[in-house]
């Protein structure tokens, strides 16, 4: 295990001397590829694509949160001119409960389509109900005003209680609870039940000397993601169609697209525009079917963009929840049991990320006797999308403050009391599966060392501390690794590059070619130019498309080394690569060629030279592991919050760019501090989204927050060539309970709801 | 023999509870065509939103993967990435 | 509704464009002179993303009408740095990795070179408080803070 302050660097680019872990280019710090692009508004985002003879698009959305559509009127609207076509979901094919996206994932494209557009039935503020096209935004706004839609408005049902409640309206009259047996033959609002249990916790928990127990809740919270959803669609003669769209994942728009309008795979042709954040939110679609369809009817390019009010109403969000939470212990601070339930808000179709709650919550700890059960709810709230690490955040909240509060019972130090009870290597999670080797007790050791942990409070200050864990995945990644006459590398991959990944894709090919990073040029290729690739999520993208872009770069080395043999006349296998060149390993008087020689002569030994890999890296993707700490302090007369301090120290695996790894860190734990303290959606009780911009959805800015400092844990992965590990999720699972902690400690009362607005906190001091 | 575990609310509905199974197969497929003789009507329940976990790996897309005898092998939730 | 003919100076260019008189100036600049490096992120003054300068002063585009810049000087990021060397904002944001997604990064750096001109010595608690109008979801600040501190660093010589 390394350990890399993440304080100390001075910010130095690509030196040429290489890393201190035995690489070469694999940890150092150049600027990234496409870094000029972005800093001189040149790279192009969503937004910023213009087609030929394009019009615009406007969505007309529900103001009610619960209602039957009785009728849509277009008359109105046909008659404004400039309109060229107006759509409702009677435009889209029906779907049925048992379209699902083949695999693993339960993606349910029955629910997806009408989310996209309504049928029947709005299920929430801001469900799209019908598109138009004109030509000029302002047109088309004002038509999408000249829609008339009659509603028969029901009672909207808005939080996972209330929804789970006997008499509770009920959203989906074909929606009946799965995993409780007999299937019930009565609809409710509850779509999932399940259950994760190991050993006996009600038993094991009768031994223990102290009890914890308690009731955590959480509200609605958005991705936050600057840039609004954007697309443009072309629709041509022939059928085909193009797509320009920022998102995480541009296959993962042709298959959801094509699916939702009824069309072939391969008449949809997705271009990748840059992508202004996603977090998760944009993992799934919402404009890109009704743009296709519009275009369709038009004959026309049709763009569209959300505004502001349209992404908080009607995308992401992520699930709302309450925890309810008991740890048993001996009184010298081991763990005998836990147990967890979790009721998490879907939103207005099943899937909030409840499983993955229950399988997160207690993973840091040691316990042979532990029980989760979760309950995915829908309610009258726009369906959850995938938000950094789905589901563990709201968990890792209520079992993090019930150990801070185990910890004070016992007297024991809250990093003691974790590292006594860290999961480690072969501990059994309570999903089943055993840990190989992970950074856990690293991580907690690392946390008790730094200077900020062991440096004293002041008055109204408090200190709270949390761990984190995320699974990471894999997945299918495409590369191909293109040697260009000169000798410069193009690195073509179908990952979108959300957070700099193509330094990291660079990084890597130099490493294994031994090119020099400055000659590498990494690209996000469209649909038809590589292979199937999953989106960009699950911090797979370092992990596995930098598997691909190892192999791919392996597979041109190979083709390099054939086209020396052939030169030298010599057996291929009496070629080595070695610091970018091709070696004659017997005869040292010939001379290497390099990249760049073999370049040159590509066309006399057999053409242009490149390498692929297309691979589905199914395991080794290796767990992370993460520790928090953060200071606040509490006004005691207004409530309001400071965050002083804060550190983030992870098991980051090999850092391939420590920079962009450091801003993973520093950015999750943002996310999770502005989740913790300020963010929530607050509804009317008609079910109307109150706070539909960023002035009363406040996120964090600059002045709210303090400089977040790192601490890297490297301990390599076993799974990965360079030992990469996942790390974009991690970071926002401590945050909440680092925050809730710290203000708990300051004021010495546990604070169980957030956001810990400062009223809420005043409510708890004078509380008495 | 490789050691089975199924997901407690599958094994409520196929197996009367029983969440361990001994296995005779060499691989995950042979797995479920086994599980799908016992208990008829499984095979669906543990091919939709599940991964696999044998022993310490974790397959979020599993077909054919080999598994060696005493090998554990458990059927968990879908993991999804945000 | 009929277009106003509009003069102003763009990035030091005469700029002569027709525009509505309800369209904002960070539409004129997107959609009728292609401007596209002003990003849009709230329409509502809150993300700080569409910042830009008018005769010196630092706001956002989509809080001003176009017609309103009538003689005025705007400066976008498409203005920043020359033809062959960047900005040392741009520079150090580079170096500092100071962007992640980059779609906040234009108006950070507007933002970042108006303070710089303004107060080329500033506080990191001056430079919170300034860029404060500019939301960045990806960063946490961190990065941002420092390559601002840097560049004054660099730019004070």
């Amino acid at each position: 295990m390394t350990l890399q302050n993440g304080n100390g660097h001075n910010g130095n680019g690509h030196n040429g001397n290489g890393a201190s872990n035995g690489y070469k280019y694999v940890g150092t710090r150049p600027v990234r590829p496409d870094g000029v692009d972005k800093v001189t508004g040149r790279a192009n985002f969503g937004a910023d694509i213009s087609l030929n003879g394009m019009i615009y698009g406007s969505v007309v959305r529900s103001p009610h949160a619960h209602a039957k559509i009785k009728k849509i009127n277009f008359d109105k609207a046909l008659k404004l001119k400039g309109v060229k076509a107006v759509i409702s979901g009677k435009d889209f094919p029906t779907l049925k409960p048992s379209d699902k996206l083949p695999g693993v994932a339960p993606l349910s494209f029955y629910d997806m389509s009408r989310n996209v557009i309504a049928r029947d039935k709005v299920l929430y503020d801001g469900h799209a109900i019908a598109a138009v096209a004109a030509t000029t935004q302002a047109i088309a706004d004002k038509a999408a005003k000249l829609i008339d839609v009659e509603y028969k408005i029901l009672k909207p049902v808005m939080t996972a209680a209330d929804a789970m409640k006997e008499k509770a309206p009920v959203l989906h009259d074909d929606l009946f609870t799965e995993g409780v047996d007999p299937t019930p033959k009565k609809a409710s609002n509850i779509a999932k039940r399940t259950e994760l249990k190991l050993g006996d916790p009600e038993v094991a928990m009768q031994s223990a000397d102290f009890i914890v127990e308690g009731d955590y809740s959480t509200e609605t919270v958005h991705q936050g993601y600057i840039e609004p959803h954007a697309c443009a669609a072309n629709f041509a003669q022939d059928g085909s169609v193009s797509i320009w769209a920022s998102s995480q994942g541009a296959f993962m728009i042709r298959a959801y697209t094509a699916r939702l309008c009824g069309m072939s795979t391969s008449k949809i042709k997705v271009i990748p525009a840059e992508i202004g954040g996603g977090f998760g939110g944009k993992t799934t679609i919402y404009l890109e079917p009704l743009a296709l369809m519009l275009a369709k009817s038009s004959g026309r390019p049709v763009k569209m963009t959300m505004s502001r009010t349209e992404v908080m109403r009607a995308t992401g969000p992520t699930s709302g929840g309450t925890a309810h939470v008991k740890i048993g212990a001996k009184k010298d601070g081991t763990l005998v049991a836990g147990t967890l339930e979790l009721k998490y808000e879907a939103g207005a179709f099943p899937g909030s990320p409840v499983a993955l709650g229950c399988m997160t919550g207690f993973a840091p700890y040691d316990l042979k006797d532990v029980a989760c059960l979760g309950w995915d709810v829908v309610v009258n709230r726009p369906k959850a999308a995938a938000y950094r690490a789905p589901g563990a955040p709201v968990a890792a909240y209520a079992v993090e403050s019930a150990m801070d509060e185990l910890a004070h019972k016992l007297g024991i130090d809250p990093l003691t009391l974790r590292r006594k009870n860290s999961a480690k290597e072969g501990t059994k999670a309570v999903y089943g599966v055993e840990f190989d080797r992970i950074g856990n007790e690293d991580c907690l050791q690392a946390a008790q060392k730094t200077k900020h942990y062991n440096t004293p409070l002041g008055e109204n200050q408090g200190r709270g501390v949390a761990s984190g864990f995320w699974f990471n995945i894999g997945g299918t990644s495409s590369a191909e690794v293109m040697i260009n006459e000169d000798g410069t590398v193009i690195v073509a991959t179908g990952s979108p590059d959300i957070g700099g990944s193509r330094a990291s894709m660079a990084l890597m090919a130099a490493e294994v070619l031994g090119v020099d990073v400055s000659r590498i040029k990494p690209l996000v290729a469209d649909t038809e130019s590589v292979p199937y690739s999953d989106l960009t999520g699950g911090s797979r993208v370092t992990f596995a498309t930098g598997k691909a872009v190892i192999d791919a770069a392996e597979d041109a080395i190979k083709d390099m080394k054939r086209r020396a043999a052939k030169v030298w006349k010599v057996d291929f296998d009496q070629v080595d690569w070695e610091n970018g060149s091709a070696i004659c390993i017997e005869n040292d008087e010939i001379k290497p060629m390099s990249v760049a020689d073999i370049a040159q002569i590509a066309g006399k030994t057999g053409g242009a030279i490149s390498g692929k890999a297309n691979i589905n890296v199914t395991k080794g993707a290796g767990p992370g592991f993460g520790t928090h700490i953060c200071d606040v302090e509490v006004d005691p007369e207004t409530g309001r919050v400071t965050v002083l301090r804060y550190t983030a120290i992870q098991d980051v695996g090999t850092a391939i760019h420590p920079s962009y790894v450091e801003g993973q860190l520093q950015g999750g734990a943002a996310q999770g501090i502005g989740w913790a303290l300020n963010e929530e959606y607050v509804y009317s009780k008609e079910g109307n989204l109150l706070n539909t911009g960023f002035l009363d959805y406040r996120v964090p800015v600059a002045s709210d927050l303090p400089m977040i400092d790192t601490v890297l844990v490297e301990v390599p992965n076993a799974g990965h060539p360079f030992g990469v590990r996942g790390v974009g999720e991690t970071p926002i699972v401590p945050p909440l309970g680092a925050v809730a902690n710290a203000v708990s400690n300051a004021i010495g009362k546990r604070m169980t709801s957030l956001p810990m607005s400062p009223a809420k906190i005043l409510q708890k001091i004078d509380a008495g | 023999m490789a050691k089975v575990e199924i997901p407690i609310e599958v094994a409520r509905k196929f197996t009367k509870g029983v969440t361990s199974h001994e296995v005779d197969a060499s691989d995950l497929q042979d797995i479920i065509i086994s599980l799908d003789k016992d208990f008829p009507g499984i095979k669906e329940a543990l091919n939709t939103g599940l991964a696999v976990a044998i022993d310490s790996s974790i397959l979020q897309d599993w077909f054919l993967e080999e598994v060696e005898q005493n090998s554990k092998v458990r059927f968990i939730p879908a993991i999804e990435g945000g | 509704m009929s277009k106003q003919h509009v003069t102003m100076t763009v990035n030091g260019d005469p700029v002569e464009v027709l525009c509505r008189a309800d369209q904002t100036l960070l539409d004129c600049l997107r959609d009728e002179m292609g401007l596209t490096g002003t990003k849009e992120g709230c329409s509502t003054g809150d993300c700080g993303a569409c910042s830009v300068t008018v005769d010196g002063r630092l706001i956002c585009a989509c809080l001003m009408l176009g017609v309103e810049a009538e003689g005025r000087k705007i400066e976008t990021i498409e203005g920043i740095g020359e033809s062959e060397e960047l900005h040392p904002v741009q520079r150090h944001f580079l170096e500092e990795a100071a962007l992640q997604c980059g779609i906040c990064t234009p108006g950070f750096i507007v933002a970042a070179k108006n303070l710089l001109e303004k107060n080329p010595n500033p506080t990191e608690e001056e430079a919170r408080y300034w860029l404060a109008g500019n939301l960045c979801r990806c960063t946490g600040y961190d990065k941002i803070i420092k390559a601002v501190l840097k560049a004054a660093e660099e730019m004070r010589g």
